[in-house]
């Protein structure tokens, strides 16, 4: 036995004899022209057939990932200017006189009345309401 | 081929033509002989080497974007449609171990050929003992015709462990297969 045949690469005429009738004796049945056909149109109809894994992962990462960069860019941003009423000007404020005794001007109680509370009482409450107050 | 050839294009518009052009001519003339490597390399079932080939120009046509042209398209097509049919051996191996049955194989039955059946299941029942690495060699270089080099390019292995398995595979076969082997023919007379 040379070398190329026990490589395989090169088979004695005796070895040679033997893969032939192995071949010829394993060849595939030759298939129907019918089954040819269905074989060849299936085949043609799933490589039409537009790739989900292919193209659809990549397009679903990048929205992702977009969406993400623009939530971390949204919430990094300063907070944009609005149109507001401007602040009352500190000298103003300071201005404000308080009274020595603590209590604040009723102005300054808006929305916070005591009469609008009233108004929402109960009326065994709304009646004791004076004595409550002191009025 | 021009006439089956147009169907890649409009999906694949970022694929270059030439190369589309190419799959497309390659899937035209390697489709009967991608059935015929998958029957083999599968112990002769007809049904499932069709599945196996369609699956493997479907994952071929899906990997196109990266076929750089670095291998010949028939090496790389082959080590695609033989991957597919490792994993279809596999998935068998597992259903034959669950005691699962087997899906009928539907024959067509005029497709059976003039070959014996009895000698086709025993050469199906002799390759199917050799290892993975030494029926794929036998099959893919005695069978299909694929140069040494080609066949352990498509199995992923060294040339030198593909010429071993080779060897190995001749010898085992011709202890199993013994009456085809025109030496003991010789002797016995």
């Amino acid at each position: 036995m040379t070398k190329e045949e026990r490589d395989g690469e090169r088979l004695s005429p005796r070895d040679a004899q033997f893969v032939q009738r192995v071949a010829e004796g394993f060849a595939p049945p030759p298939r129907s022209e019918a089954r040819q056909q269905a074989f060849r149109r299936i085949l043609e109809e799933r490589l039409r057939r537009p790739s989900t894994t292919g193209v659809g992962l990549p397009a679903l990462a990048g929205a992702l990932a977009m969406a993400l960069a623009a939530f971390v860019l949204l919430r990094a941003a300063p907070p944009a200017p609005t149109q507001s009423e401007p602040s009352e000007p500190l000298e103003r404020v300071e201005a404000m006189e308080i009274p020595s005794d603590g209590v604040l001007p009723e102005e300054l109680l808006v929305g916070v009345g005591v009469r609008d509370d009233a108004e929402t009482l109960p009326d065994d409450y709304a009646a004791i309401d004076g004595v409550l107050l002191g009025s | 081929m021009s006439q089956e050839a147009s169907w890649l294009l409009p999906e694949e518009g970022w694929v270059r033509e030439s190369r589309v052009r190419e799959f497309e001519a390659f899937v035209a003339s390697h489709r009967e002989r991608a059935v015929g490597l998958a029957y083999r390399l599968l112990g002769g079932d007809g049904g499932a080497a069709e599945d196996v080939a369609q699956e493997a120009f479907v994952r071929a046509h899906r990997a196109l974007p990266g076929f750089r042209g670095e291998a010949k398209m028939s090496t790389w097509f082959h080590r695609i449609l033989v991957n597919e049919v490792r994993r279809h051996r596999r998935w068998r191996w597992v259903r034959a171990r669950r005691d699962v049955p087997m899906p009928e194989e539907v024959e067509d039955p005029k497709a059976r050929g003039d070959g014996d059946p009895t000698l086709r299941r025993r050469i199906s029942e002799a390759l199917d003992q050799l290892s993975r690495g030494q029926r794929e060699a036998f099959v893919l270089v005695h069978l299909e015709g694929f140069r040494v080099d080609e066949a352990a390019a498509i199995m992923g292995r060294a040339t030198g462990t593909a010429k071993s398995h080779l060897h190995r595979a001749l010898v085992a076969l011709r202890t199993k297969l013994r009456d085809l082997d025109p030496g003991e023919e010789a002797d016995s007379r």
